[in-house]
């Protein structure tokens, strides 16, 4: 049985391979570069702990870049030894039937002949043993080859990529999960009603009611803390109130002075109420002293409109 | 005061970039599969995990983009706000 001379693959499809994948591998690699310019300018107008992680995630990608980008080239590589292989391969087969044609050997298909299978005349058998030597030869670097090729296979399939956990979009996916990293700008600054999963829904309002009683100290401090300035306000509102009534001569002086607590107390509850409502969610805490003062305007106004409505009946 | 700082002008730029990045990766991720002889099975094998690892790349960059600009959004609409309450507030104040 003879040899067969038979190469399989495509040396031009295997280059054409590696220049895609080479292309890729580059690609990939100025995706790194682009990325480490990104975390660089990021981080030059961004600091916090969103930066932080913005940094982490950038950096976690630059690894994954660089580690695909070398893998990529890597394989790259490969196809291209791989395309050289079969190339070489080819050559030899053809310089064995270079061999064989000189030393008029007559070549069946693609097969080197072994002995016995083709009659040698004198001097044909150097030539044969020659050409059979290059034929195995071949066959064995070829082989060998294809052993190198076959590792480099399994390297490029068990490329992971390394930069990003499962979601999409990762640890940036909601801003809100990040607030507090932007509340501390709003420490002095009211900020803005968004959702905090870590605080009371509104829904559950009803159940602050006992709380808001027990803490009526507290809250009347921060009240005075919302009022600022305004600290007077409630003695102001029981006074206007004294004022108001003045042209009513039927009030006894104790009514008159249990009109005027009545509207200084309702500013200080109002004031006190709406403090402490705004203490119990992150995004409105900041406003505590601004809420304050709306409620303990509010708290006055409504004790305003119920004397109103019981002197009118 | 917090050491909160953030550059909308600065870090507006950066996802363009990125989804740039990211469309030549999308543009070189379509791989001819070698004919290797032996090897062409596992070697077309190893071309389509290629591809997918290349997807992947693709995909992390836009999402480190479409971060960036929620960051960016979610920075603007509390800016508007806190800039409102700032005026809000300065005005009781005065």
């Amino acid at each position: 049985m003879g040899h067969s001379m038979t190469v399989d693959g495509s040396p031009a499809s295997c280059r054409a391979s590696a220049r895609a994948v080479r292309r890729l591998g580059l690609e990939m690699e100025q995706a790194g570069n682009c990325l480490a310019r990104v975390r660089s300018l990021g981080l030059s107008g961004w600091s916090g702990e969103a930066a932080e992680q913005f940094g982490a995630r950038t950096s976690r990608l630059i690894d994954a870049s660089d580690t695909a980008s070398d893998g990529l080239v890597t394989f790259a590589d490969a196809l291209d030894a791989r395309a050289d292989a079969i190339a070489e391969a080819k050559a030899e087969m053809q310089r064995a039937r270079s061999v064989a044609a000189k030393a008029d050997i007559a070549i069946h298909g693609d097969s080197f002949p072994s002995y016995g299978e083709v009659d040698l005349k004198p001097g044909q058998e150097g030539p044969r043993d020659h050409g059979e030597a290059i034929v195995t030869r071949a066959r064995e670097a070829e082989e060998a080859a294809n052993t190198v090729f076959e590792a480099a296979v399994a390297a490029a399939r068990s490329l992971t990529w390394t930069g990003e956990p499962a979601s999409p979009v990762g640890a940036l996916a909601s801003p809100t999960d990040h607030l507090p990293d932007l509340t501390p700008l709003l420490r002095d600054v009211p900020g803005t009603p968004l959702p905090m999963p870590d605080r009371h829904d509104w829904s559950g309002l009803s159940s602050l009611i006992p709380a808001l009683v027990k803490e009526a100290p507290d809250l009347t401090r921060a009240a005075g803390r919302g009022l600022g300035r305004k600290a007077l306000g409630p003695l102001k509102a029981g006074f206007d109130q004294w004022l108001d009534d003045l042209p009513n001569e039927d009030l006894s002086i104790a009514d008159r002075l249990l009109r005027a607590g009545f509207v200084g107390g309702a500013t200080v509850a109002g004031g006190a109420g709406a403090a402490y409502l705004c203490t119990q969610f992150v995004v409105t805490a900041p406003l505590a002293p601004g809420c304050a003062y709306v409620g303990a305007s509010a708290g006055g106004e409504a004790a305003d409109k119920i004397l109103e409505y019981a002197d009118a009946h | 005061m917090s050491d909160f700082e953030f550059h909308p002008d600065v870090i507006g730029s950066l996802p363009t970039r990125l989804l740039h990045r990211s469309a030549d990766i999308g543009h070189e991720s379509t791989l001819p599969s070698p004919d290797a002889g032996a090897a062409t099975a596992g070697a077309r094998s190893a071309i389509t995990h290629i591809e997918l690892i290349a997807g992947r790349a693709a995909d992390s960059l836009d999402g480190l983009a479409d971060a960036i600009t929620a960051c960016l959004e979610a920075y603007a609409e509390v800016d508007d706000d806190a800039s409102l309450m700032l005026h809000l507030r300065m005005e009781m104040a005065i």
